[in-house]
């Protein structure tokens, strides 16, 4: 069984392609979406979505979120005893979720599509295919999140001849692509982004506002009392999106705070983000070739496109509105789903093809020569142009700087800058030549190759010699190699991960802790509740204690509401 | 195969069709299923549409487009109507009003020239009508040449601002790297040598000591005046003046001294680059020399009699020939040094081409037959040269290979060499068969001949 994954910044969900097309799985608490943190409590025992959620509040240790930033790097994070890696934070959010799909199916799930952001690059695509092997499954596709939330899009409005632009702003990344659809062709033509820009990048920020008002500096709050403002800003941030303006008032520590916010200042403090989306958009425009009149639709996703001055700096952009909202949280997942069930050829899916494209460009670094012959280094020559259509393969032809030159260096990169010294190198490929040959017979052909699943591979061909050199990007420095993927396996298979019969209960519990931390009045009574539902857990009667949730969880609804 | 056999259309298939087409074959080759196949059909497929578009802009575009249009009529570009979460139906139709091209350029320009990279990026955020998604590109368009014309004077990042800001620094922008990379010198130049007191300058080209900024302020004084022969030559009569300016330039510029403003007169900068030219025997170097030796000289007569004078010898002109001496064998060396680089200079770094090919077999039989009739000294000043000149054009000409043979105590242990193997000869047994000379001249005939076997190269093409 193969199924569709969005593994977002902030939540993550699963589903699969059946006879009703795409479906999503709940997670135990009966809900599509689980929050992407992770926390590890006290006996070591893994806790994922919305429990460990909380416990960012009560256990802020213990507890982390937003690390899909942090893919592609070596960070280490350090819950209780034992170290993770983001690729191991995150296949521990894909275990948790693949067992959800498991209760669902009734079957072991073996195979996954799973969705990146568009502007992923190498070293984080490889990063979270190595997820996917953490987490026991096979990943056979990744899919690019603006183009997932396309195929959902597009399948369901059966837009036949359209093209759209889906603005994606999801917790963490931005992405852009402008796609056309017809005759069953989803075809991508350019993806643009910024993987360092999204709700999170907001939330930051009415943050900083809050506590410079407030002056609340760094050292007078401790991590948990961050977590509890942090909760109420989100809160915030929504209320201010659909009514203005927005307030937050409670007790903090010993202090009662209260603070207000309009949307003016917001807007005027968030202008520095919002100026950051006009680069994607343009370039991605530019590469499509394509008049802001010859869009038919633009497609918002993710989130935090829900907020209003998202959807003004489109409309700026564009002049004008047909501004389409799909289930914003839901689209991107909905699309891996398709994917997938494109992947195991579905044939209810038979009529539908996706191409897609390579959103960066890659190529070589070259020296050229200036007016007065000399030779200047450190050009980026691209061979793959961004935004081609993948899979794609070109070649260049290049020749040595000096005469009796003994090799000719291939240094690869990544990026868009003309000096490869702003762009990521990839690798590098020494190719030998005949020295005493001049500089024009020692020509070198190097063709770069990348395939659908985002694979580089660099080969060089010395014309003299006809000898082939061959490079292939599949291990990027930082990351995990098979053997070490192959260890931490292991290491992850020995931890205990919390049962997932058990999960509501442990939200129950979490929540509970939680509401403990945020309220100072109420701790004698929450401590009460939870004395008496770790009772009921222990009486291990299945009815007790269900009739002790409800109860429970009615009473701490009250409490919040309050 | 034409892309429209490969599509399996005729040539004159409009979008749909193409489209049809691809859509129907992609079928039958699925980008993961057969790579290859797949990229050849959405080759053909692109190939096709570009055909299509182009056919269909001549039917429709007016003849030419006028490249630069000085204002555009503007329509759409509106900053929409602050709202409330659910979205307005429509904007409200603003009045036309039309974009100044030029007069935006100059604002950007006045704007860069303050050297505030944050301000003017806040400065170009704020700029509303540049949201619309068309104007900014053709602002940018029309922005990159005047960029490239009028290279106005702003800091390398209030450049990169503004690049970026216009997206026109990345590597399918489609310009020449080398030419970006001259403008932001030019740029650069032109606004940190800006007329300017003393300090301002400093700070400009980040100089920390006052005598640094001093230094500065002097050389781009000096740089910024008319030539005019007899200040250059006072100037230059002080040994140190070339070279600081050199200095000056080289840092300043990145060795790009062609980059430099305006207002730099380009007589004065290159009188001074040629005579702080060591590699080169120049008229400036020529005449800064030549000045600075009759100054000397003069110098000698107007202070011999006071020496005279002091002297208690009845013979007054012996102080005087002193002087003279003094001043007249410094500078016959350095002509002779001259002449023996101009020389040395001429023969290495061309092709050797007739007259210059046969130099130093000339020298050698020279050198050799006055050898032979007994003129063994004056035959070695023939050979030595004939040597040094082969032995260098050969290492010039293969550097790379034989790195060490640029090194200066190599060479001088070769000049030592002469004097020591006629000693040797001299003193020895061979010297009935072989004279010192003859062994010197074979050797300078070895590395010409060495020299000569080495085939031209064409020039490199490095893309």
């Amino acid at each position: 069984m193969i199924v569709g994954i969005d593994l977002g910044t902030t939540h993550s969900l699963i589903g699969c392609y059946d006879e009703t097309g795409p479906r999503l799985f709940a997670n135990a608490l009966g809900e599509f979406l689980t929050p992407s943190v992770v926390s590890v409590d006290e006996a070591g025992q893994v806790i994922v979505g919305q429990p460990a959620r909380d416990r960012l509040v009560s256990h802020p240790q213990r507890s982390v979120a937003s690390f899909k930033r942090w893919m592609g790097t070596s960070r280490e994070t350090r819950l209780g005893t034992h170290g993770f890696r983001p690729e191991e934070l995150s296949a521990l959010i894909l275990r948790s979720l693949l067992s959800d799909a498991e209760a669902a199916l009734g079957e072991k799930v073996d195979e996954a599509v799973i969705s990146v952001p568009a502007y992923f690059s190498d070293a984080q695509r490889k990063a979270t295919r190595a997820a996917g092997e953490l987490a026991g499954i096979r990943v056979e596709r990744l899919i690019n999140e603006p183009t997932a939330a396309a195929l959902a899009y597009g399948l369901r409005e059966q837009s036949d001849g359209a093209r759209f632009l889906v603005f994606d702003l999801g917790g963490g990344t931005f992405d852009v692509s402008v796609l056309e659809m017809f005759e069953g062709v989803v075809e991508v033509h350019a993806s643009a982004g910024d993987n360092f820009l999204g709700g999170e990048d907001f939330l930051d920020l009415l943050e900083q506002t809050c506590r410079a008002d407030l002056k609340l500096a760094d050292d007078t709050l401790d991590a948990s009392q961050r977590g509890q403002l942090r909760r109420r800003l989100e809160v915030a941030k929504r209320t201010l999106g659909s009514e203005g303006h927005a307030r937050i008032e409670f007790a903090l520590g010993d202090r009662q705070l209260d603070w207000r916010i309009d949307e003016e200042r917001f807007n005027r403090l968030a202008d520095p983000l919002v100026q950051r989306m006009r680069a994607p958009l343009e370039r991605a425009m530019r590469d499509a070739r394509l008049k802001p009149e010859q869009l038919d639709e633009i497609v918002l996703v993710g989130g935090a496109s829900r907020m209003p001055l998202v959807a003004r700096t489109v409309s700026r952009m564009f002049g004008r509105l047909p501004l389409r909202h799909v289930n914003p949280d839901q689209a991107i997942a909905l699309g891996a789903c398709i994917a997938a069930g494109l992947k195991s050829r579905d044939q209810r899916l038979d009529e539908i093809i996706l191409t897609d494209v390579c959103p960066y460009s890659l190529g070589t670094e070259v020296a050229r020569r200036d007016e007065q012959g000399r030779a200047v280094t450190g050009f980026f020559e691209p061979v793959i142009q961004r935004n081609s259509t993948v899979p794609v393969s070109r070649e260049e032809t290049f020749w040595p700087v000096h005469e009796r030159q003994q090799q000719v260096q291939l240094d690869v990169y990544q990026g868009e800058s003309p000096l490869v010294e702003k762009n990521i190198k990839l690798g590098e490929l020494t190719v030998d030549i005949d020295p005493t040959l001049s500089i024009t017979e020692n020509a070198v052909t190097v063709r770069f190759t990348y395939d659908i699943n985002g694979v580089l591979q660099v080969e060089a061909r010395v014309h003299a010699s006809d000898r082939r050199y061959e490079l292939l990007l599949e291990q990027n420095p930082g990351l995990l190699d098979a053997q070490q993927i192959r260890e931490r396996l292991a290491a992850l298979n020995d931890l205990k991960i919390h049962p997932r019969g058990k999960h509501e209960n442990l939200a129950m519990l979490a929540r509970a802790e939680r509401l403990y931390e945020e309220h100072l009045d109420a701790r004698d009574q929450l401590q009460e509740w939870i004395a008496r539902f770790r009772t009921a857990l222990e009486s291990q009667d299945e009815a007790v204690i269900r009739e002790h949730r409800r109860e429970f969880g009615r009473a701490l609804d009250t409490l919040e509401s309050a | 195969m034409s892309p429209f056999e490969l599509l399996g259309l005729a040539a004159d298939a409009d979008e749909r069709a193409i489209k049809r087409a691809y859509a129907q074959r992609l079928r039958l080759t699925r980008p993961d299923d057969d790579p290859q196949g797949f990229q050849q059909l959405h080759a053909a497929y692109q190939a096709a549409l570009a055909h299509c578009r182009a056919a269909a802009v001549d039917a429709t575009a007016p003849p030419h487009e006028p490249v630069r249009e000085p204002s555009l009529p503007l329509s759409s570009a509106v900053p929409a109507a602050a709202g409330a979460a659910d979205l307005p139906a429509a904007i409200e139709p603003p009045a036309p009003f039309r974009f100044d091209l030029a007069a935006f350029c100059s604002a950007v320009f006045a704007q860069a020239s303050g050297g505030d990279a944050v301000a003017l990026q806040a400065w170009l955020a704020g700029r509303q009508e540049l949201w619309s998604l068309q104007l900014k590109a053709r602002v940018g368009r029309y922005l990159l040449n005047e960029l490239h014309e009028q290279a106005p004077p702003m800091p390398v990042d209030c450049m990169e601002t503004l690049l970026r800001f216009f997206d026109l620094d990345h590597a399918l922008a489609d310009h020449d790297p080398l030419a970006m990379l001259q403008l932001t010198r030019r740029s650069r130049l032109a606004w940190q040598l800006q007329d300017d007191d003393e300090d301002r300058l400093g700070a400009r080209l980040e100089l920390r000591t006052p005598l640094q900024r001093w230094r500065a302020h002097w050389v781009l004084r000096q740089l910024q005046r008319p030539f005019r022969w007899s200040r250059v030559l006072w100037l230059g009569v002080n040994v140190v003046v070339p070279e600081r300016i050199a200095d000056f330039v080289a840092e300043a510029s990145d060795n790009h001294p062609e980059d430099l403003p305006e207002t730099i007169d380009r007589t004065q900068l290159g009188f001074w680059l040629a005579a702080a030219n060591r590699q080169r025997v120049t008229r400036p170097r020529l005449i800064l020399g030549g000045v600075r030796s009759t100054g000397m000289l003069l110098l000698g007569i107007l202070l011999a009699p006071l020496l005279s004078l002091l002297c208690t010898d009845s013979i007054a002109f012996r102080p005087m020939l002193i002087v003279v001496g003094v001043v007249m064998v410094p500078s016959a060396l350095w002509a002779l040094w001259m002449a023996w680089s101009a020389l040395v200079l001429w023969y290495i770094e061309r092709e050797p081409r007739a007259a210059r090919k046969f130099v130093v077999p000339l020298l050698c039989a020279a050198g050799v037959v006055l050898g032979a009739v007994g003129q063994d000294g004056p035959g070695l000043v023939l050979i030595a040269p004939a040597l040094w000149l082969s032995v260098r054009r050969y290492w010039y000409h293969h550097a790379s290979r034989y790195a060490v043979f640029n090194s200066g105590y190599v060479r001088l242990a070769l000049l030592l060499a002469i004097p020591v193997l006629h000693a040797v000869l001299n003193a020895g047994l061979g010297a009935d068969l072989l004279s010192s000379g003859d062994v010197i001249a074979a050797a300078a005939m070895l590395a010409w001949t060495a020299d000569l076997r080495r085939q031209p190269r064409g020039q490199a093409s490095v893309r």
